[in-house]
């Protein structure tokens, strides 16, 4: 296997001014594999993988990157290992798709240093692995929310980390694209041996491209496992509150969850 | 496959090449308000009278025409709109909004505030006078974000909401220390107040030259990581930008370019509003345009000041020209802000 950037973190303290969102919480991301990160809304997911990433500050705690301490490292040399696409993403409305892309190459450019032809190589390879090399010369403003979102996830693989982060990246993507995005991602695991973590609120497609589950609550992560350790009857009961049968995919072999309806369950009951 | 990427290095050569054409109209422009100030006034004045003063034959009333009036008059007003260009473009762009510049945020009043009462109180000198307006823009925008401040994150609409109403209050205290002043200092203060080329200091000039000199070349450093951060804070971390630290650097440089051309000229009204804009309309959203946003402020002041001085039955000082255009310019923007057009983040 591809050796890989080791990130794991430890006693970690996280809000957002006085208010504490994550208190005493300790990870390991798993090397080399797909892992995604589920539970309720504001159970925390985005605000972990945001610390992680050093986008918010730490309260207390400490987030390792191959052993050292990830504030011991400049920002360039971390953005050169881990990338993340955030959410809620406006590029200014006259860049290319081709010069948005371009600024996933920043961390390997010096001052006035213009771009190298290994840069143009990668963000080639970036925009054909997303499909976007025929809107390349397209202005970002005038693409669907879908190219839209292809665009920012060929900026991030042409920053070409051993580790990515993607916080709920196939919201407000029709299925198909939604699809799309997460095969690609799992080629790009397959392929490369990258690192993905992604935040997702389709249990169903967590858990067919999950390699390991991380489930949160209320700021804790409440169990972790492969797909069909975390995905059970019980465990969705306690995480979401949520009544359901669990069936195994006939295609897939993993869990498919077959939510029920309040109404429904009652009438059951 | 190869034939497309050879498109898009022809689109960004071309785009390279308006871009400098661009920036190249806007210079010859500049340099042609530069000659019309200098030659046309209330005495015109000919070729070979402006080139036998300059070897020094000219007659003393021409000598004191160009060298006491109209030099200092035109420099000052090219350097000054070149640092309300660069201040209002930083701070607009930093805060992705339009509304987020010097002057509605009431740096360049409590500026003005800071720098009229040590003239007034302490007779100090003019350096002083910059000083001065330094200090009260830094407290202005640290006291503002102090109190936009939600944990790590900045309220963008409190924190313009905020910046009005410092400027309200500084407002106060320039119709209280008006009442207080001597007489005989009040219609230089009028003047000030209104934004006015009149009373260029050439020390004072001098210390925005040497700003200028020293924050040119940071600026050129930070060209990169600006236009990262136009992508937006939280990406551009990602990129490996330091987010925090550069930005600092950058309100910095703009309360200190905004500040020192206050203590010059007064608060010119609306010039940092005007220059983002008018930049974004002309040049494109993408890149870090410092230079064309200088170059606007420039064509802005001495355009405003010329046409103050000259068209009209009385002179106008620049900030009543500026004020008449920004005034609805600021309207139109409320009014898309109201409306949310303008994208906030």
């Amino acid at each position: 296997m591809i050796k890989a950037a080791q990130l794991t973190a430890e006693n970690l303290r996280i809000g957002y001014g006085k208010r504490t969102v994550i208190d005493q919480l300790t990870i390991q991301i798993p090397a080399n594999k797909i892992s995604v990160l589920i539970g309720p809304n504001g159970c925390g997911k985005s605000t972990l993988i945001r610390a992680l990433t050093r986008l918010i500050p730490l309260k207390e705690g400490t987030v390792y990157l191959n052993g050292n301490q990830l504030s011991s490292y400049n920002s360039k040399d971390i953005a050169k290992l881990i990338s993340i696409l955030p959410q809620m993403l406006s590029a200014p409305e006259d860049l290319t798709v081709y010069d948005l892309v371009c600024r996933g190459r920043y961390p390997y450019r010096s001052f006035f240093q213009p771009l190298s032809a290994e840069d143009h190589q990668q963000v080639e390879w970036a925009l054909k692995k997303t499909q976007m090399v025929p809107l390349a010369n397209r202005k970002v403003a005038d693409l669907s929310g879908g190219q839209r979102q292809r665009a920012w996830l060929a900026t991030i693989l042409a920053q070409h980390t051993e580790i990515v982060f993607l916080d709920e990246p196939t919201t407000y993507l029709d299925i198909p694209f939604q699809l799309e995005i997460l095969d690609l991602l799992k080629e790009l695991n397959e392929r490369e041996g990258t690192t993905i973590v992604i935040v997702l609120h389709e249990l169903n497609l967590a858990a067919r491209y999950a390699d390991y589950l991380f489930a949160m609550k209320k700021g804790r992560i409440i169990t972790t496992g492969s797909a069909s350790e975390v995905i059970t009857k019980k465990n969705l009961k306690r995480i979401f509150q949520l009544e359901s049968e669990i069936i195994t995919d006939p295609i897939y072999n993993r869990p498919l969850i077959i939510p029920k309806s309040s109404v429904h369950s009652e009438r059951i009951q | 496959m190869r034939k497309r990427f050879a498109k898009w290095y022809v689109a960004n050569f071309k785009n390279y090449t308006r871009h400098f054409n661009k920036t190249i109209f806007l210079l010859l422009l500049l340099i042609l308000l530069l000659v019309v100030s200098i030659k046309y006034g209330d005495v015109k004045l000919s070729w070979s009278e402006i080139f036998s003063t300059f070897s020094g034959e000219g007659s003393s009333s021409t000598k004191f025409i160009l060298f006491s009036l109209r030099f200092p008059r035109v420099f000052g007003g090219l350097l000054v709109g070149m640092s309300f260009g660069i201040g209002g473009y930083i701070f607009q762009k930093l805060l992705h909004n339009p509304l987020a510049n010097p002057n509605v945020l009431g740096m360049t009043s409590v500026s003005s505030v800071a720098a009229m009462a040590v003239f007034l109180f302490f007779e100090a000198s003019h350096l002083f006078m910059s000083a001065a307006a330094v200090v009260g823009s830094l407290l202005t925008v640290i006291i503002a974000f102090g109190l936009a401040k939600d944990g790590d994150h900045i309220l963008q609409n409190r924190f313009i909401l905020i910046g009005i109403g410092i400027q309200a209050m500084a407002d106060a205290l320039i119709s209280y220390m008006m009442i207080k002043a001597d007489p005989s200092d009040l219609s230089t203060l009028l003047q000030w107040l209104s934004g006015s080329l009149n009373q260029i200091e050439t020390n004072q000039l001098l210390v925005l030259l040497i700003v200028f000199l020293i924050f040119s070349p940071v600026l050129a450093f930070l060209q990169r990581d600006f236009e990262q951060i136009m992508l937006g804070d939280e990406i551009a971390q990602s990129l490996g930008v330091d987010v925090n630290r550069i930005k600092v650097i950058l309100y910095l440089i703009s309360i200190i370019y905004t500040a020192l051309a206050t203590a010059i000229t007064g608060p010119i009204a609306f010039i940092c509003f005007l220059v983002g804009p008018i930049t974004d309309r002309y040049f494109g959203k993408t890149a870090a345009n410092f230079l064309p946003a200088a170059l606007v402020g420039a064509i802005l002041v001495l355009g405003a000041d010329w046409i103050g001085q000259n068209v009209f039955p009385v002179r106008l000082p620049v900030g009543v020209l500026t004020g008449i255009v920004g005034a609805p310019v600021l309207l139109v923007t409320l009014i898309n802000y109201a409306k949310g057009e303008i994208v906030n983040d």
